[in-house]
């Protein structure tokens, strides 16, 4: 019994070590938090996925458990040879595929949101002032008070451009409302605080509340709820959250990484840094009539506050300013504004 | 109550296990010959796949074998991940903050430094036991969470480096424990890990320290009355199984990551209770038992992408090997502690 397995095993070794040549397929590692969490993981997948049913390619994915394993994950899918592309989603696989880039320079390689300055890596970034710009439209629409209350994650570069968008985007929508100074929790995972500091806005008379402060944001949006105020979302469409939640800014994760799965197929692929914004559709809002099914179908849920038409026409009318260069986004000094 | 090394058993419960784990993936429909080339390719089949077997081996080596040395003196040290950590978080700040040194003494330095955190938070549990009669289940497995979220604060707050990532800064490259299978992940901390197996093995079965552990493990009453001082001897295999433990998590710092990053571990010190019990409490068999979940780990990663078999069921498989060799044996070894307890 023993040795028959023993041969068997042995057997089975020798025959899978012949490899046969397939077509190349689509790899893409995704970030820890893994599907499920409807927001960049899932919205990657959703971009992979389009692109798998569009081109007729393979696609495999896997769905590392703690930041150690993206090296490991990176090296097996890029030493396979298989993958026309591998993309990497979220910015702590970065340390890793600078690494692995550098040792299969002709692997074509992709990261969402952060940059690898490698030849052979494209490197996904978003505008993320401009969707600031368009929701702070609609939040000074929904105001009633006047006061609109921000919770930032933390003091970084990444998420001021996300606030000064924002604060002039209100300016902007000229109805008179203000923007509180931005509070900080220091932590993208402590929903308690960020509770705790949406609650002292709120005190302040804020009656809209945005957060853009990882897990700590949802803590803002329970207080919101709490006390009977509206919240925005910010990345993915949040707004299935609550009812309270009227709009969400988003991140087109799978529009650019769609786009860059594409280019490599069609052999268009370039390494370098890509950031786009509004004119490419990278980044948006989910009341946008051309978003709002996608969102809704995927979520399974339906917008319940109804967002002012005035509003939605001047988020229009922005995006369209925004794409033409007529707008231009104010942006923190790191990231060239 | 010998307990060699009986290794047909345990190859024909390896094979068990594979065998039902194949039924699982058929009947949750996937190819079952298909996705066993992919995990077995995925751990030996390439120089890397070999590198990613050996690297995940590691650090449950050196748990396992902490394990055991506090298992066999009749303690049932769960908190195994807790004294990884800090020996981890000590080896770390040893690799950061102390300058001047060159390579082999700082890198032994930082090394040794992580296995004393190790063994003083071991020490703790430890005299909990002996003098106040708190159980060691509970005080080290509270233990373990004190010391994942302390480390976790620290690398989250005041001595995270710069950037988005909850990590320290990287060790100075003295502290590094060289690569030994470029470009892979594998480091010394393997050998290391092999020879403290062996280290263990001397210890427990040619010294008097070890004898006296081993004695203490298996009758504690009789021991006393021997003239052998239980309470020392359970400190110090608590203390020596600590040590073990902060080794690992310091070898994983100096060899893999080169810096403390929150999170890193997913649980090498519970995984180390399991591959203890499948290494049957042996030191050498701890090797083998190791590998083996070495093997499921790096060639699991394979399957996954290779054949869409969730992880998961790779874990399963996991689970059945542990169930087909350890529990038939935990059970038979409790009894007989139990029996032997209900004679005195």
């Amino acid at each position: 019994m023993k040795r028959v397995l023993l041969f068997a095993m042995l057997f089975l070794f020798v025959l899978s070590s012949f490899g046969f040549a397939a077509p190349k397929k689509i790899g893409i590692i995704l970030a820890t938090g893994g599907l499920g969490d409807k927001s960049f993981n899932d919205i990657s997948y959703a971009g992979a996925l389009r692109a798998k049913e569009e081109l007729g390619v393979e696609l495999d994915y896997v769905e590392p458990k703690a930041i150690a394993e993206y090296e490991g994950y990176q090296r097996d899918f890029a030493a396979s040879g298989e993958y026309e592309i591998i993309v990497c989603v979220g910015f702590d696989q970065a340390d890793a595929l600078n690494k692995i880039a550098q040792e299969f320079p002709e692997q074509k390689f992709a990261i969402v949101d952060m940059v690898v300055n490698q030849p052979n890596v494209a490197s996904l970034l978003f505008k993320a002032n401009e969707g600031g710009f368009l929701l702070g439209i609609a939040a000074a629409y929904m105001t009633k008070t006047g006061k609109i209350g921000i919770v930032g994650g933390m003091d970084i570069p990444l998420i001021r451009d996300f606030f000064l968008g924002f604060e002039e985007g209100v300016k902007w929508a000229n109805t008179g409302a203000v923007v509180l100074p931005t509070v900080y929790v220091g932590g993208w995972a402590d929903p308690t605080k960020g509770k705790e500091l949406a609650l002292s806005l709120i005190d302040q008379e804020c009656d809209v509340i945005w957060a853009a402060a990882g897990k700590s944001g949802l803590g803002a949006l329970e207080a919101a709820k709490e006390r009977g105020v509206y919240a925005m979302g910010v990345d993915a469409c949040q707004c299935y959250l609550g009812d309270h939640i009227f709009a969400s800014l988003t991140k087109r994760v799978d529009i650019a990484v769609y786009e860059t799965i594409k280019g490599a197929f069609l052999g268009t692929f370039q390494g370098g840094i890509f950031e786009k914004g509004v004119a490419e559709g990278w980044i948006g809002n989910c009341r946008f009539p051309d978003e709002e099914p996608f969102w809704e179908e995927r979520f399974g849920f339906k917008h319940s506050v109804e967002l002012p038409k005035e509003a939605l026409e001047k988020m229009l009318e922005a995006r369209e300013k925004i794409a033409q260069g007529e707008i231009r986004v104010p942006r923190p000094p790191e990231f060239g504004g | 109550m010998k307990r060699g090394l009986r290794l047909p058993l345990e190859v024909f419960a390896v094979g068990l296990a594979f065998l039902f784990g194949m039924l699982v993936l058929l009947v949750a429909g996937y190819p079952p010959l298909q996705a066993l080339f992919a995990l077995f390719r995925g751990a030996f089949g390439t120089r890397n796949a070999l590198g990613q077997t050996l690297t995940q081996a590691t650090p449950i080596l050196f748990t396992s074998l902490a394990f055991l040395l506090g298992f066999r003196s009749g303690i049932f040290n769960i908190g195994v991940e807790g004294q990884f950590l800090v020996g981890a978080f000590v080896a770390a700040l040893s690799g950061i903050f102390i300058r001047g040194l060159s390579f082999p003494v700082h890198a032994l330095l930082a090394l040794f430094l992580g296995g004393l955190g190790g063994a003083i938070y071991a020490l703790f549990p430890a005299l909990l036991k002996v003098y106040l009669g708190a159980h060691e289940v509970i005080t080290t497995m509270m233990l373990s969470y004190v010391a994942l979220y302390l480390t976790s604060y620290f690398v989250n707050y005041p001595l995270k480096a710069p950037g988005w990532v909850a990590q320290t800064e990287l060790v100075a490259s003295s502290a590094r424990l060289p690569r030994i299978l470029p470009p892979t992940q594998l480091s010394l901390a393997f050998p290391i890990a092999i020879g403290f197996a062996f280290l263990v093995f001397w210890f427990l079965e040619r010294t008097v320290p070890g004898f006296s552990i081993k004695a203490v493990g298996m009758n504690p009453e009789a021991s006393e009355s021997r003239g052998i001082p239980v309470r020392k001897y359970q400190v110090l295999a608590f203390v020596l199984s600590g040590f073990i433990a902060g080794i690992g998590g310091g070898g994983e710092i100096l060899g893999v990551h080169g810096r403390f990053v929150d999170g890193f571990s997913p649980g090498y010190g519970w995984d180390g209770i399991a591959v203890s019990l499948v290494g049957r409490l042996h030191p050498l068999g701890c090797i083998f038992a190791s590998v083996l979940f070495g093997m499921l780990r790096a060639g699991g990663m394979v399957m996954t992408r290779v054949t869409k078999v969730p992880l998961d069921l790779s874990l399963i498989i996991q689970a059945l090997v542990i169930l087909f060799v350890a529990a038939p044996f935990f059970i038979r070894y409790l009894g007989g502690l139990l029996r032997r307890r209900r004679m005195l």
